[in-house]
């Protein structure tokens, strides 16, 4: 191969290299980062339930199936009246977020495996 | 390695095999190349200018429709560059240096004139100056008590002589 054909292809597989490596920190902090996040804000709101007893609720599911089907309804109107709406709504968002960004990278992870692997046969060669 | 169209090597690319790309190089690299050396004396600018054209192309082959020819876009990306490259090494003088060589070149010129002037007749010096104080032909006319053509017939050769002594100061400069 000639050597200008070499100087370009080295100047694409940096180019890439550089693409893929800040891509793949990106995709991988920014789910790392959200699914985290939506984990706190979890945790906060079960802390709150916890302390305004409002989990004690869930008790009823240690009764026998017919007091369950009799107060499910008003037991879990309760429940969301009791939950603190801001965090709620923080966590669901979080939460679409996350399985949008993990489901992206399902469907990207072919095109990405193949771009490492032909990043790993270059510059093992070079 | 099999030999596949550019359409298919495009879609391979796409998918992340950009070992593929090789392809695209060796095929099309030598005739960018001799496009870009009929334009650029430089063999390292040119060499430079070749693989921007590959990295740009490079940079946008997702977004490229693969049913379409590649060498003609290859072509447009040259161009562009090519034209970057001119921009980029078009000789540029700052404001104040422009400014500063048409002042010297004024300085210059109205040196020059005065040296031109005083080679004229009195008569033709003399009316040039009213001419560039603004007289009309008329009032030259009545000042020198001379008939109007007579005047014209003497801006006209004042001003041929004055071509001609400027023909040769600038002959005996260079």
């Amino acid at each position: 191969m000639k050597t200008l054909q070499k100087q370009i292809l080295k100047k694409i597989y940096s180019f890439e290299t550089k693409r893929t490596i800040l891509e793949l920190i990106v995709r991988i902090s920014s789910i790392f980062l959200i699914v985290g996040a939506g984990t706190m804000v979890f945790i906060h709101i079960l802390q709150k339930l916890a302390e305004q007893q409002t989990l004690d609720l869930l008790q009823l599911f240690q009764e026998d199936i017919e007091t369950i089907r009799m107060y499910i309804g008003e037991i879990m109107y309760t429940l969301f009246e009791e939950l603190p709406k801001f965090e709620t709504v923080s966590v669901l968002i979080l939460l679409i977020i996350s399985v949008t960004l993990i489901l992206i990278s399902i469907k990207n992870f072919g095109k990405i495996k193949n771009k490492i692997l032909a990043l790993k046969k270059y510059w093992l060669k070079h | 390695m099999k030999t596949y169209d550019d359409k298919e090597v495009i879609k391979k690319i796409k998918n992340g095999e950009i070992d593929h790309f090789s392809t695209l190089v060796k095929q099309y690299e030598s005739q960018i190349y001799q496009y870009v050396r009929a334009r650029l004396f430089q063999k390292l600018d040119a060499d430079d200018l070749v693989q921007n054209t590959f990295v740009s192309f490079y940079k946008v082959i997702s977004r490229f429709d693969e049913t379409k020819p590649v060498l003609p876009y290859l072509f447009q990306i040259t161009k562009n560059e090519l034209k970057m490259y001119y921009r980029s090494h078009k000789e540029t003088v700052s404001l104040e240096d422009s400014l500063e060589m048409k002042t010297e070149q004024a300085d210059f010129y109205a040196e020059d004139y005065s040296r031109v002037l005083e080679k004229l007749s009195d008569e033709q010096r003399e009316i040039l100056q009213l001419l560039e104080e603004g007289y009309s032909y008329e009032e030259i006319a009545q000042k020198y008590n001379r008939p109007i053509n007579t005047i014209r017939t003497i801006i006209r050769r004042a001003r041929l002589q004055v071509k001609k002594l400027y023909e040769d100061s600038s002959k005996t400069n260079t």
